[in-house]
């Protein structure tokens, strides 16, 4: 990530959890993050057209329900956050990129995203991103979150 | 009038939430349809009458964009309005979009206020 690029994409990040998802988020040092559960999803999409790139999302387990619970504006033990679960986080991790692009590029560029891909990783892999510094660290509501966004030259 | 609603997009979080939003905007819905890509909302345009189509643009199978230009093929379909609901930034985008013949464009995330502000102007309120 470029350094240039962080403060507008912490601000983004941090715009559309409440605007989408009404969690609320600051932004943290990766040093203060701690591990937070067993696993933990990583959630990837790319982008081609003007430029090209990608974006990481990585978010503990027990978040995406919760995302999903106030997107559909249901309760947390609706049989809905369990089944949409990732398919909201997919959903969140879409939009922000959408906007991350519009941020930094404008508005004429044209842009084509890619079908956001989910994978699990344990907590012994997740501690491995700590050690990159591309990632900007936040918390939201409680839960570590790790962020990349990368335009290749 | 009570509208039928067809709203096409692969994520069934982003179908849940149009759904609670139409609600919210109090606007009068008969039936609401769903279709996961452009293929399966023409498919339910062949055999439902559909007032409106809430449509994304990036879909597997077929997308938005292809969605409607089948339907402007179509003398009887291309005058059902489609309304884009898309995290599309791009105006040149928008505009092309608008040259194909779709009603207006809607940016994620949206709010009721926005969708009932596009529904009153299609259908003339």
């Amino acid at each position: 990530m470029l350094v240039e690029h962080e403060s507008i994409i912490s601000q983004v990040f941090c715009d559309i959890m409440e605007k989408l998802t009404f969690m609320f988020g600051e932004e943290l040092g990766i040093d203060e993050l701690y591990p937070e559960g067993d696993t933990y999803h990583i959630v990837t999409i790319s982008f081609s057209g003007f430029k090209k790139g990608n974006l990481s999302l990585i978010v503990p387990e027990g978040m995406a329900g919760e995302i999903a619970a106030n997107v559909l504006g249901v309760s947390d033990t609706d049989e809905r956050t369990l089944t949409l679960a990732i398919d909201s986080l997919k959903e969140v991790v879409n939009v922000l990129c959408g906007k991350i692009l519009t941020e930094l590029e404008g508005e004429n560029p044209i842009f084509n995203l890619s079908v956001p891909e989910v994978k699990n990783i344990k907590e012994k892999e997740w501690e491995k991103y700590l050690q990159d510094d591309e990632y900007l660290a936040f918390n939201v509501d409680g839960f570590n979150v790790l962020l990349d966004f990368k335009i290749e030259d | 009038m009570a509208l039928n609603v067809l709203i096409v997009d692969d994520s069934e979080t982003v179908r849940s939430v149009i759904i609670k939003t139409l609600g919210i905007a109090q606007i009068p819905v008969n039936t609401i349809y769903q279709a996961a890509n452009g293929k399966e909302a023409l498919s339910v345009l062949e055999e439902q009458w559909i007032d409106i189509v809430f449509a994304d643009i990036n879909m597997p199978v077929m997308g938005g964009i292809e969605m409607v230009e089948k339907m402007s093929e179509d003398g009887l379909l291309k005058s059902v309005p489609v309304v884009i609901v898309s995290i599309e930034g791009s105006s040149t985008r928008i505009e092309q979009l608008k040259k194909k013949g779709i009603s207006a464009y809607i940016r994620k995330p949206f709010t009721p206020e926005t969708i009932r502000k596009v529904v009153d102007d299609i259908f003339g309120v």
